[in-house]
């Protein structure tokens, strides 16, 4: 009964915490105050770090492995993967132009598995249901794939390099 | 018993706090056009609150803004004699204090009777040069169809958009709003993923806003030219890998319909500056 309470005054505070409310729930994630405004006081949203248990999807695309460097490529180019639009990559010269709208991928080759990798290029969806990322390989190929197979699998062997 | 008193107690002061909010909310959604719900944003921020402090700035300053060039340029147009009629815009609408369509632009994109549609600044400028000053239109994307647009969206400046979303334009606000929220492109993204859901994140090295258009037609500083809400439509589109389409495409119109509503609370900033 108690847990009920509880329950019920968190939610009047979280209605409460909307248009009239503190305002400051994210008080921690305001970078700064300009002409009377909290940046980022509605939407803080730092992304998840990537820590959760991964399935995989094992067997390359090209029956072969990709190419690291190869792989560099696709992830730093804006007209193929453009990876650092949204994701930082610390070992990459240039931290200015890169983004945070997903977890940086310091890391993620320690951590992850090709197969794990080659899951969520293809289906980031189906392990994180609220992503805005796309997949980036339809089987269909052609021009309703973001990447080809072989670049799904030179981008898996460059981001198990990123340790 | 003690500990259930108190919770009551707090219970019963945030209830309070949340009927206090609740109609704050419904005062501000009582200012909302009728034929429209509450928009999505619970509030809402100026584009330049997620400028680099050196952009706000130029923006800022009339004397540094580069897009101010263009400003003067459409001023001097306005009251230039051209087409066969031999005549100026300033002779049916006044210039200066006395012109009577000072705050005219920020009421587009609206219904317009004489062609029975929803339609443009651009739009209405070239309508005015085809039948009053028998004129030729002024090639969108020209450097004089940039001059003209900032010109009258800077005499607007710090009025709130006015537009009418009901009536003959309520189906072409409905396509706007839909279109903000329709995944586009081979990346599946909607507009209101990142302007609605993600504003304050940084995207590469620019921070997301709420992709209000009141500082257009801005200067690109990076491009080092000034480009028109429509063109930002489809650099956004190449960014999904979507289809863009031409400016005042029917699709960018009721665009740029929702997001003068969807912005109604804020002022003009135009001409802005941008990355």
């Amino acid at each position: 009964m108690r847990n009920v309470t509880f329950l019920t005054a968190a939610l009047w505070m979280a209605i409460a915490a909307g248009p009239l409310g503190p305002g400051n729930a994210n008080a921690a994630s305001c970078k700064r105050k300009t002409a009377g405004f909290y940046l980022l006081d509605t939407n803080s949203g730092a992304p998840r770090p990537l820590s959760v248990a991964l399935q995989g999807l094992p067997g390359s695309l090209t029956g072969a492995p990709g190419d690291a460097e190869r792989g560099r490529d696709v992830l730093v180019n804006r007209q193929k993967g453009d990876c650092l639009s949204c994701h930082k990559v610390s070992s990459i010269a240039g931290a200015a132009g890169q983004g945070a709208i997903g977890p940086a991928l310091d890391g993620v080759g320690a951590k992850y598995s090709d197969a794990q990798i080659r899951q969520v290029l293809i289906e980031p969806k189906a392990l994180f249901p609220d992503t805005i990322m796309p997949s980036y390989y339809a089987a269909a190929g052609g021009s309703a794939s973001v990447l080809t197979a072989a670049e799904i699998e030179d981008l898996i062997a460059y981001l198990r390099t990123i340790k | 018993m003690q500990p259930i008193l108190g919770v009551s107690f707090v219970l019963l002061l945030v209830s309070a706090l949340g009927i206090i909010s609740a109609s704050a909310q419904t005062g501000a959604r009582a200012q909302a056009p009728e034929a429209a719900s509450a928009p999505p944003l619970k509030r809402l921020i100026p584009g330049e609150e997620f400028l680099p402090a050196a952009l706000r700035a130029m923006q800022a300053d009339d004397f540094d803004n580069p897009a101010y060039p263009f400003v003067e340029a459409g001023e001097s147009a306005w009251s230039k004699q051209e087409g066969a009629a031999g005549k100026s815009c300033q002779d049916c609408h006044g210039a200066g204090a006395k012109n009577t369509v000072k705050r005219a632009a920020a009421s587009y994109p609206k219904y317009a009777p004489d062609v029975k549609q929803v339609i443009t600044l651009q739009t209405r400028i070239n309508l005015c040069r085809q039948n009053g000053l028998r004129a030729p239109p002024l090639p969108a994307g020209s450097g004089e169809m940039a001059a003209m647009t900032a010109y009258l969206r800077w005499l607007a400046r710090g009025s709130m958009p006015s537009v009418d979303v009901t009536g003959p334009a309520a189906s072409v606000f409905e396509r706007g709003r839909t279109l903000f929220q329709s995944r586009i492109g081979l990346l599946k993204l909607s507009c209101a993923q990142c302007h609605d859901e993600r504003f304050g994140q940084k995207f590469g090295a620019d921070t997301l806003s709420q992709g209000h258009p009141l500082a257009y037609p801005v200067y690109s500083n990076g491009m080092g030219r000034l480009l028109s809400l429509h063109e930002r439509f489809r650099m956004c589109n190449q960014l999904a890998r979507a289809e863009v389409q031409e400016e005042n495409a029917p699709d960018y119109v009721a665009l740029e319909l929702y997001l003068s509503w969807r912005a109604k609370d804020l002022p003009m900033t135009a001409p802005g500056v941008r990355p």
